[in-house]
């Protein structure tokens, strides 16, 4: 496949997952927007050494949700506890209210037809190489990671998670959405 | 950054708060207990921890408000959940009004919240297994806020009476046995409880006169 030919903004966040429990990493989210070819799940970006992983932004509702999921799932990798075989997967997982994981990568991974991508890029030490790396290989049209809320389709995430009026009425979005992701090994949520 | 600061230690564990992730965040983590065998110990904790996050999530869906799970930890024993900032717990409320003019329209308001979040409680058949003055929250404006429950920690699921009405009877004596002159208040906190939560709700009240016959002797403590 053709370079990866989208025009990239690069982005900000640089974030220090939970450093209790032997969880060190860092992480960098990026907001991609625009992107004209489709990226293969790890595609051109591993090719190059990069590690990227790319989720579905109209499901996100926001940044934190996405921080919770990589620090559940590098957690687990740390010990060797992972449900999935990568710790992409296990991220996809993660924020999945089912416990399928071909579900969960189907709802949240790329499709054909997606612009927006959330890229987390995730090391143990010096990310800022890994993200110039990254940067120097992708040109996309990247936004502020505050976008991502405008990118969020509610409706779509009220029916995948099940939220019932009484609940979005009383309660936010995101707490529901993280809730069922705190408690989906015990909890079945109708 | 935010170290680890304690809050509060009970008999099940600790009560930290933090920066996580770069939120506020509660963190209740229970106490292994050296007297039991440890397969036995770990399998209660882990039980019990389930059941409260279990519990705080559902009553989320029901409209209740409750502090939302952030993550569950088995192996720490730890649940994260967000912190309810610039609250203050029914028990100051009550104390803080009682001191003020013509309390009664406050706390008659306030019983009728009371009154409505437990049929709603009840009425999903949740058991709080401890509702106190101390676990149920109020925010700014606190006039003007709705109940928000906390500590799930002896939750249950009941759908018969009995176990309704001695959660009832613990809030019951929680509040008359603290605040002064609050037996109008209870008055009115059971009848909306009845009038908000129908039948079942009716049977709960009607159970409640059996259980106040019985007395302490029903209390699992004291």
């Amino acid at each position: 496949m053709a370079d990866a030919s989208f025009l990239c903004k690069w982005l900000k966040i640089l974030f220090i997952a939970d450093k209790g429990g032997g969880v060190v990493k860092r992480m960098q989210l990026q907001l991609i927007n625009n992107l004209l070819y489709r990226l293969p799940l790890h595609g051109k970006l591993l090719k190059h050494g990069v590690e990227c992983h790319l989720i579905l932004c109209p499901m996100i509702v926001s940044t934190f949700q996405v921080l919770v999921a990589v620090n559940r799932a590098v957690r687990a990798l740390r010990r060797k506890s992972m449900t999935t075989r990568s710790v992409y997967a296990e991220i996809i997982f993660n924020l999945s209210p089912t416990k399928s994981i071909t579900d969960s990568l189907k709802r949240f991974g790329l499709g054909d037809d997606d612009q927006n991508i959330l890229a987390v890029v995730i090391d143990e030490s010096d990310i800022s190489t890994l993200v110039d790396k990254l940067n120097s290989q992708v040109k996309g049209q990247i936004c502020m990671l505050e976008e991502i809320n405008m990118l969020t389709d509610e409706e779509n995430i009220i029916k995948t998670y099940k939220m019932k009026s009484s609940e979005i009425q009383k309660g936010n979005i995101e707490d529901s959405v993280i809730s069922r992701m705190a408690c989906k090994d015990f909890l079945v949520m109708n | 950054r935010m170290v680890r600061e304690l809050i509060t230690q009970g008999a099940e564990g600790r009560v930290y708060e933090e920066e996580w992730l770069g939120r506020k965040v509660v963190i209740k983590q229970r106490f292994p207990k050296k007297y039991r065998h440890p397969e036995l110990d770990s399998h209660i904790s882990k039980e019990r921890m389930k059941a409260e996050a279990r519990a705080l999530t559902r009553c989320r869906s029901f409209g209740i408000k409750t502090p939302a799970v952030y993550d569950v930890d088995f192996e720490k024993n730890e649940i994260i959940m967000e912190k309810i900032q610039n609250s203050i717990t029914l028990r100051n409320y009550i104390y803080e009004t009682s001191n003020n003019e013509s309390p009664e329209s406050k706390l008659n308001i306030l019983a009728e919240k009371i009154g409505k979040v437990l049929a709603n409680l009840h009425g999903n058949h949740i058991i709080h297994g401890d509702l106190t003055t101390s676990n149920m929250l109020l925010v700014q404006p606190y006039d003007a806020s709705e109940i928000v429950v906390i500590d799930f920690g002896l939750s249950s699921v009941d759908e018969r009476a009995e176990d309704k009405a001695v959660d009832l009877y613990v809030l019951e004596r929680a509040i008359l046995s603290t605040h002064p002159n609050t037996d109008k208040m209870v008055e009115v906190l059971l009848a909306e409880y009845a009038k908000a939560g129908g039948k079942a709700a009716q049977e709960v009240v009607k159970r409640l006169d059996e259980v106040r016959l019985r007395g302490r002797k029903k209390l699992c403590f004291g």
